[in-house]
């Protein structure tokens, strides 16, 4: 399969494509536009920062020249219609990225606490949000210079385009996430990108990510477009397979992305564990056992071994080992999950070949066309330093001190729909997942204290009882990701608005 | 919460699960007092007037929608899946049906409850094709048995007993009891069908009738016909349709259970000229479903409840009609996936079909969603329990099996509990 040619990898944006590993530190910033004339200036100012998937240079010395900072950039749908864009061009997006994730709250289990009413961005009690710019830098005073930049376009549209709302975060150099276990290891491998993927890294078809390609389905994910008089310019390129007579592809080399701001009951966390752990002689429970159920409950340990290759206790070599750390399937050696449980949460948001009575190659095929490209941070402060979980110290008197700390998801997808609401809405929250019962995702599950967590054994299983909620929604966003030449173009396009004869209907 | 089903004067239910399907036309201006009613008994299904769910023994999965087709006046579909003989179960119906004539009284040829009978089969529309993945249990021994794998559950859960069972002197037992499992698996049924006689016959059937229902039906998927057709969907070029395409899909959004089981209700027209072909596959497939995979299995998925057809207007409609598990993104991935030659040799005797197929999961996906029924009224019995589950509880209860089958099962769903 060929790789993108220079000229593509220069129209997607980076974040599509790379992690951005060296740039730990991220900001988060919210738009609004209060009219389309003042964007349109500004999305071409956007446009010229934002940064591309083009090849990084290779020094003299045979290192690759990393960027220093990078800056992502996506839409809302209200955002879209903000800018102009017509009806007809709105309809052509996906009817969940139309609804907007406030509209998905019960498809994906964000009630209670965590319905959208309660959260700080993005719910119907907030500012709208058009656009969210995510700014990753290799510090905190690189990331303060370059949101201070940002907020100088900003200040410069004279009221245009407001920030409503910013979140920001880091990466510690562990990567642990803060529960204490290392994040972000499976990540697929996009067909057609650089490099080669890691052993058991998937190549997943370039149509999962990146619009305008073939999917695992061997067709195309739906594009949004735009009528052809709309482009007078000819800017956008025509649908793929001969296109479509009279319309043009916006979504051509775009993807979509969800954010979610997820704050982690650490305390809870430990507090369940420890509450179902064995018990020491003075009747405190015992610390190992309580970093076993909790790796149970992830599927991996905290250094990133997966229980299915290391089931008795850690091994962070292994969990170091990007060669080997997702070196495994489960229908060979732990298909009963007396490694890793059946419901632990990596085999629920990537289930590899464990779908129950699937043929194992039918099975993967399926969990690939499932899948999210993570881009994660952290937020808040330590209730206790996370790198401590992995030497095997939890403080025993743990107790919540009300601050929040979690993380900042970012997935992305070519379809929010078959991907990401998937994976949360019929393998994450389900308690009857692959034939269990009343068992949700331990740590991403809309669990509300009635379900319990299985961990099978070779006989009578062991659970933990009641379960909580330990992972809380307090934001959310869904933003379509256009190309470079995407963006350009609807910046010229809420300046010139659109031809009468194409508006509403 | 579950209704629990009660013993009544009109007797346990015995004998395969059916469907019955009813159709009546709506009488004049009545349409919309009749979907406000249905609404209100949806909104309400515990403690509303015109249907005593609790009190229904019979009932396995209920729904009642409205359908219009060009040159019918609007119509009131019932279809439901019981046990046993037609009249025993609408006997069971009247019985329950306190609002019976609220309900039907807004339809043609309804006259009160004692005629129901005659009325049931004046309007009853048969089924060329069905599925069951329980046939022979009723929804008492279905909610029985979930019951003893609910009590085992708590029983296990109790204080001492986890830790009394991880006993140092207790685990070599139970372990030497576990080792005389066989296998990893836990569907000991799917297994030991697997290793009887029944693969050997399955596999026969299919060998046998594939070809020719595929050759008959003309599977796009087995085939490969079209030889070419888009990759990509044209939702672009008629924005009048894609306007009401969302509408629509809204419309089904908001029509979603909140329980793992939902309902799948298709309203299809027929191609002119393909009603032979159509009953033809559905013939065959329908002997395919019933005896060419293993109990609960229908071609690889474990997912489906029951499954039927109905044809009516002389053959320019079908009406599909399921009961699944899971979110309709995952159901519709299993048919792409699993699925695809014997939905396609169905559905493509339907009007604008895709072409492709199940090839296409994209077109077909916005093609089904289209001719799919917004149901103001579903109804079942059991609505937590997954199809794979009741596969489960049925073993655990052992079901009068041998010893050794009653001992696998046990001791897998003791890991699983």
């Amino acid at each position: 399969m060929a790789e993108f040619t220079d000229e593509d990898l220069k129209d997607i944006q980076g974040t599509i494509l790379s992690g951005y590993g060296h740039l730990r530190y991220a900001s988060y910033l919210f738009v609004q536009f209060a009219d389309a004339a003042a964007a349109g200036p500004w999305l071409d100012r956007v446009a010229a920062e934002v940064t591309t998937a083009a090849r990084w240079e290779v020094l003299p010395d045979g290192s690759k020249c990393k960027p220093p900072s990078a800056l992502s950039f996506g839409l809302t749908f209200a955002g879209l219609r903000k800018l102009g864009l017509p009806e007809d061009a709105l309809n052509t997006f996906e009817p969940e990225f139309i609804g907007g994730i406030v509209s998905r709250a019960r498809v994906l289990g964000d009630s209670g606490e965590s319905a959208p009413d309660h959260w700080e961005v993005g719910g119907p009690g907030t500012p709208e949000v058009h656009a969210l710019l995510v700014l990753n830098s290799r510090d905190e005073e690189s990331l303060d210079r370059g949101r201070a930049g940002l907020r100088t376009t900003l200040r410069e549209t004279d009221g245009g385009v407001n920030e409503v709302n910013e979140q920001h975060g880091h990466r510690p150099h562990s990567s642990k996430e803060p529960f204490g276990f290392l994040d972000g290891i499976s990540q697929p491998f996009v067909e057609r990108s650089r490099g080669h993927p890691e052993p058991n890294q998937w190549v997943v078809q370039t149509g999962e990510f990146v619009l305008g390609y073939l999917n695992g389905y061997n067709e195309y994910a739906l594009s949004p477009g735009v009528p052809a008089p709309c482009d007078p310019g000819d800017v956008l390129a025509p649908f793929p397979e001969g296109g479509v007579a009279g319309w043009k592809d916006l979504g051509r080399h775009g993807s979509f992305m969800v954010y979610r701001k997820l704050a982690q009951d650490v305390a809870g966390f430990w507090g369940t564990m420890a509450a179902n752990a064995a018990r020491e002689a003075d009747g405190s429970p015992d610390v190992q056992d309580m970093i076993k159920l909790a790796a149970k409950c992830v599927g991996r340990w905290p250094s990133g071994a997966p229980l299915t290759l290391a089931p008795q206790h850690d091994d962070p070599a292994l969990g170091q080992d990007a060669s080997r750390n997702n070196r495994f399937f489960y229908q060979a050696t732990d298909i009963a999950g007396f490694g890793c449980p059946i419901g632990a949460h990596i085999r629920r948001a990537n289930p590899r070949d464990s779908r129950i009575y699937e043929d194992p190659q039918e099975a993967i095929l399926t969990s690939n066309r499932h899948r999210i490209l993570r881009r994660s941070v952290s937020f808040g402060r330590d209730l206790f330093p996370r790198e401590d979980v992995g030497l095997g110290r939890i403080p025993r008197d743990l107790r919540d001190d009300g601050e929040e700390r979690g993380i900042h998801l970012i997935a992305i997808n070519a379809s929010i729909r078959r991907q990401f609401e998937l994976i949360q809405a019929t393998w994450a929250n389900p308690g009857s997942f692959n034939g269990l019962f009343d068992n949700k995702d331990t740590v991403i599950g809309d669990n509300d204290g009635t379900g319990q967590m299985t961990l099978q054994t070779p006989f009578v299983r062991r659970t933990l009882l009641n379960v909580n909620r330990l992972v809380r929604v307090r934001g959310g966003g869904y933003f379509f990701v256009p190309s470079l030449t995407a963006l350009r173009f609807l910046g010229d396009f809420s300046l010139r608005r659109p031809v009468a004869s194409h508006r509403g209907g | 919460m579950l209704l629990r089903g009660q013993t009544t004067s009109a007797g346990r239910p015995t004998g395969r699960t059916g469907p019955v399907t009813l159709m009546a036309t709506i009488r004049p201006g009545q349409e919309q007092p009749l979907r406000d009613l249905l609404v209100s008994i949806n909104n309400d299904i515990e403690g509303n007037p015109y249907i005593r769910f609790e009190a229904d023994p019979f009932t396995h999965f209920a729904r009642w929608f409205l359908i219009e087709t060009p040159g019918h006046a609007p119509r009131l579909v019932f279809a439901a899946t019981y046990n046993g003989e037609l009249s025993r179960y609408v006997d069971n119906v009247v019985r329950v049906s306190p609002g019976l004539d609220e309900i039907w009284g807004k339809c043609e040829g309804y006259t009160g409850k004692a005629s129901f009978p005659d009325f049931v089969r004046q309007h009853a529309v048969p089924s060329p094709y069905r599925f069951s993945a329980y046939p022979y249990e009723t929804v008492e021994s279905i909610r029985a048995k979930m019951a003893i794998r609910q009590h085992l559950e708590q029983s296990f859960d109790l204080e001492g007993v986890p830790g009394w069972l991880r006993r140092p002197g207790i685990a070599p037992l139970l372990d030497g009891l576990a080792s005389l499992a066989v296998g990893p698996s836990v569907l000991s049924l799917l297994e030991r069908w697997r290793g009887g006689a029944g693969p050997a016959l399955a596999n026969e059937l299919r060998r046998l009738l594939l070809p020719p229902v595929l050759r008959a039906t003309k599977a796009y998927s087995e085939f490969g016909e079209p030889k070419e057709y888009p990759r990509l969907l044209d939702i672009y070029s008629d924005p009048a349709k894609r306007r009401a395409y969302l509408e629509h899909a809204q419309a089904l959004a908001a029509n979603v259970s909140p329980y793992e089981q939902n309902q799948l209700t298709v309203l299809a027209p027929v191609q002119p000229g393909r009603l032979l072909r159509l009953r033809l596959a559905l013939f065959l497939g329908g002997f395919m479903a019933r005896y060419g995979y293993p109990p609960g299995e229908l071609t690889g998925v474990f997912t489906i409840h029951a499954l039927h057809w109905v044809l009516i207007d002389n053959g320019k409609y079908g009406i599909v009609m399921s009961n699944y598990d899971g979110s309709w993104e995952n159901y519709l991935g299993d048919f792409a996936d699993k699925m695809n030659y014997g939905l396609d040799a169905l559905f493509n005797n339907c009007a604008d079909y895709p072409p492709g197929g199940l090839n296409r999961i994209e077109a077909w996906g916005e093609w089904i969603r289209t001719a799919q029924l917004v149901v103001p009224l579903y109804y079942s019995a059991y609505p937590t329990e997954t199809a794979l589950h009741i596969g489960r509880d049925r073993q655990i209860s052992g079901g009068g099996a041998g010893r050794k089958r009653a001992h696998d099962a046990t001791v897998r769903a003791l890991r699983l509990l």
